[in-house]
């Protein structure tokens, strides 16, 4: 290392101080709402999904949706003589991953709007002996600006498309299996510019 | 689900580099907090919704606002003859107790420093930007950049004696 690199680092290793509480504050205050757009999530122990969440790694979801193709043959597997009408103890629309069910119990999701447009009584018509309440989240895959808009008789506004993966699990342990069911939602946000 | 806005994850990690920065293009303390407010608040309400806001945008609009505040204290100076304190840089650090006579002279180096160094050091050190993020914030070419880049270092090592260690500080006796 040369006298010049040995000065840079020398450099690098005095840190400038920290933004006061009191101006994080103040900071937080002038950004009222907008501060508020973007959110993460934080991690939370134990919750496994919610973990799965937090780690926004999107080249696990193909692992899960596989994972979950190979419980699905081990359920059917699991199963010795297997009749779909007298099958005990398993959702069997569940089964068709195209047409997933969600619950409604995760906080974010309110309970009369359902994300995979299921209702909450078909839900809870589906509840089986031995399987759990299913768990729902929404996955965040990208998004993406599309600009300034024109909107009649208003201000013109930004357009931003935000393409989710609204996910549920179902699990039963007594038998060991579960099925997860991935369906692509995408949303539209508008925010009205100021014109100055 | 515990959730928590982006923008202070964000801000714990560039805050103290934008103070850093705004405090060589402010004339005061504060002036540089209200410097930061208003170039961090402006910028997040355009693109803080993506959650990915580039630094280098920030930098900017902190450049662009002190000239334009500059201009308008001048004016404002002339009709009140007020004389502002400039704060000095090393108040800018976190020195804590671990005080010693090489870091001491380091700063106070980069004191010395021509402004226009000062700046572009500030911002390739501690703001950890590119030559070419700098040169785009600070609207220079990139040679410029490299080449002030290149003399605050050279500047810095010629007065900064190699004899000087590590060691402590020590305090006046009583």
């Amino acid at each position: 290392m040369n006298e010049i690199e040995q000065l840079e680092k020398e450099l690098k290793a005095l840190r400038p101080k920290e933004p006061s509480a009191d101006f994080e504050r103040r900071v937080e205050d002038a950004l009222g709402d907008s501060g508020r757009l973007a959110l993460r999530q934080l991690p939370d122990e134990g919750d496994e999904v919610a973990a799965l969440q937090s780690r926004g790694n999107l080249f696990f979801v193909p692992g899960l949706f596989m994972l979950g193709s190979a419980a699905l043959v081990a359920l059917f597997l699991s199963f010795p003589s297997f009749e779909p009408e007298n099958a005990p103890g398993m959702p069997m629309d569940a089964i068709d991953l195209v047409a997933p069910v969600p619950q409604q119990d995760t906080p974010t999701i309110a309970n009369d709007s359902p994300i995979n447009g299921v209702s909450s009584e078909e839900l809870s018509a589906m509840s089986e002996p031995g399987w759990e309440e299913p768990q729902a989240q929404e996955i965040l895959i990208n998004f993406s600006d599309e600009g300034i808009v024109d909107r009649p008789g208003m201000s013109p506004a930004r357009r931003y498309r935000y393409h989710f993966l609204d996910e549920t699990i179902w699990r039963n342990p007594e038998t060991n299996t579960f099925i997860r069911s991935s369906v692509p939602r995408q949303e539209t946000i508008l925010i009205g510019l100021e014109p100055f | 689900m515990n959730t928590e806005p982006i923008w202070k994850a964000w801000f714990a990690k560039h805050g103290s580099r934008l103070l850093l920065f705004a405090r060589q293009q402010a004339r005061c303390a504060d002036d540089a907090e209200d410097l930061v407010q208003e170039a961090f608040v402006r910028i997040w309400r355009l693109y803080g919704h993506t959650g990915e806001v580039s630094p280098t945008l920030v930098y900017r609009a902190i450049r662009r606002l002190a000239i334009d505040w500059a201009r308008s204290l001048d004016s404002r100076k002339k009709r009140e003859e007020k004389v502002f304190l400039a704060t000095p840089f090393a108040s800018s650090f976190d020195r804590g107790l671990e005080r010693n006579e090489r870091k001491d002279a380091l700063l106070q180096a980069v004191e010395r420093l021509p402004p226009e160094q000062k700046e572009v050091l500030t911002l390739k050190i501690w703001a950890e930007l590119t030559f070419d993020e700098i040169a785009r914030t600070l609207d220079l070419s990139l040679n410029t950049v490299a080449s002030r880049y290149r003399y605050a270092l050279s500047k810095l090592k010629d007065w900064v004696p190699a004899s000087l260690e590590d060691r402590p500080v020590r305090k006046p006796r009583t």
